[in-house]
């Protein structure tokens, strides 16, 4: 993959916000992962393929310098790259703030149904959060560790990636046009940024 | 360990994970991750490996006993003698691959140079080894950013952590990103009118030591030679 000078500086910066971001939620213990942010920024600014790579870049980085854990978690930032390429290209999701809340819906229960496999295969079912609680609850009232890890995530996940598309949407309004503009991505023109 | 060769290092790290996911029995999953032990004392990374094991295992062996323990009370495929029993193997499964990946990852990233050599002896090519670097050299810009976000906020009177702190998000989130946009154009413009990033050929060898490798996969190989063969006589 060719990259010019431009993407490869933002790339960087945005699998450094991936990583300070997602360390900086752990420290603060605030109930949320935003491990996100900079994949949906990557796409919406660069386009797919530079979002599935910040993706994977940052979860690998974040596995060396947070937690080892999210090594096995790259797969679903590509699918979250995947999915807001496909929002934001075919349904001009970060058009309105409306929008971006159906998108980020979306985002968490394709999120959920990606990461639920690997919880499952890797760490028995648990994820060492507070989507434990809900995946307990549901296994006490009868229901399959796998159905109810899916389940748990298409419950948990939604507030966690609404909250990130909304401040994807609220953080690209509000930047410059000109400065937008700079990356002459046709994502952007179709969702009304530049 | 920086010294083993990339796919050495590489190769024996899937190993020991084939041979961690193989293992079904608490013994022979509790001898990988001794082994792998070892590897991270000699690594010297056995704080961030214990701050792991402290603050990230330790809730999922919580959730997995109440999940395993108390509520399902069995194993699934019924091959460990009790839930609990299952919980601790899979705790203990979920630190030594912990241990895998950070003895793979963390040397690296303390050494920039070396994970560049590592990233090209893969076959990866030049652009993605500069790219992960430069993250790697932004990455405490971004934090210091991040902390005067922060520290505005916290001398504002304002809460940061907990519920109150997701609230504050927004606030913290837009100056943030809006900084990294602009210091990203600022610092590309830089990188090409130097054409600091075409300048790869100065760059100095990094020496691999044959012996050091060797030693690795051997002890992997032994290890997991051990561990398949408990798991032939388990079945």
């Amino acid at each position: 993959m060719k990259i010019g000078t431009r993407s490869m500086a933002v790339m960087a910066s945005l699998v450094a916000l991936n990583v300070a971001i997602g360390g900086l939620v752990h420290v603060l213990k605030i109930p949320i992962f935003l491990d996100a942010i900079g994949t949906i920024l990557a796409v919406l600014l660069l386009g797919r393929n530079p979002g599935i790579v910040v993706g994977v870049l940052s979860f690998l980085a974040a596995a060396a310098f947070v937690n080892p854990v999210y090594v096995w978690f790259v797969g679903t930032q590509a699918v979250i790259a995947i999915f807001i390429f496909i929002a934001a290209d075919r349904f001009s999701a970060f058009k309105t703030p409306i929008r971006a809340i159906v998108a980020g819906l979306g985002l968490g229960l394709a999120a959920g149904v990606a990461s639920a496999p690997v919880i499952v295969a890797v760490f028995g079912g648990v994820s060492g959060s507070g989507r434990d609680l809900i995946t307990v609850a549901l296994v006490a009232a009868g229901r399959q560790v796998y159905r109810a890890v899916i389940l748990s995530g298409a419950a948990s996940e939604p507030v966690d990636k609404i909250l990130q598309t909304l401040a994807a949407y609220y953080v690209l309004k509000s930047l410059p046009k000109s400065l937008l503009a700079r990356f002459r991505n046709p994502v952007l023109e179709k969702n009304g940024l530049v | 360990m920086v010294g083993v060769y990339p796919i050495a290092r590489l190769g024996t790290s899937l190993l020991l994970l084939l041979a961690v996911f193989a293992s079904r029995s608490l013994a022979s999953v509790a001898f990988l991750y001794a082994v792998v032990l070892v590897g991270v004392i000699i690594c010297g990374i056995s704080a961030a490996h214990f701050r792991f094991v402290t603050w990230v295992t330790l809730p999922f062996l919580f959730s997995l006993l109440v999940l395993y323990g108390l509520l399902i009370r069995a194993a699934p495929g019924g091959w460990a003698s009790s839930g609990e029993h299952y919980a601790i193997y899979l705790w203990l499964r979920v630190a030594a691959c912990g241990a895998i990946v950070q003895a793979l990852l963390v040397p690296l990233m303390r050494r920039p140079a070396c994970l560049k050599a590592f990233l090209e002896a893969l076959g990866t090519g030049p652009t993605l080894g500069t790219l992960v670097l430069a993250s790697v050299v932004i990455l405490p810009d971004i934090r210091r950013t991040l902390e005067r976000v922060q520290d505005a906020r916290r001398s504002q009177g304002f809460r940061t952590d907990g519920l109150a702190g997701l609230w504050g998000l927004p606030s913290l989130l837009l100056p943030t990103i809006s900084s990294l946009l602009v210091s990203a154009n600022k610092r590309a413009e830089l990188w090409s009118h130097r054409g600091i990033l075409l300048r790869n050929r100065g760059l100095p060898q990094f020496r691999y030591k044959r012996l050091q490798s060797l030693a690795v996969i051997l002890v992997a190989l032994a290890s997991c030679a051990g561990t398949f063969a408990t798991w032939i006589f388990t079945f």
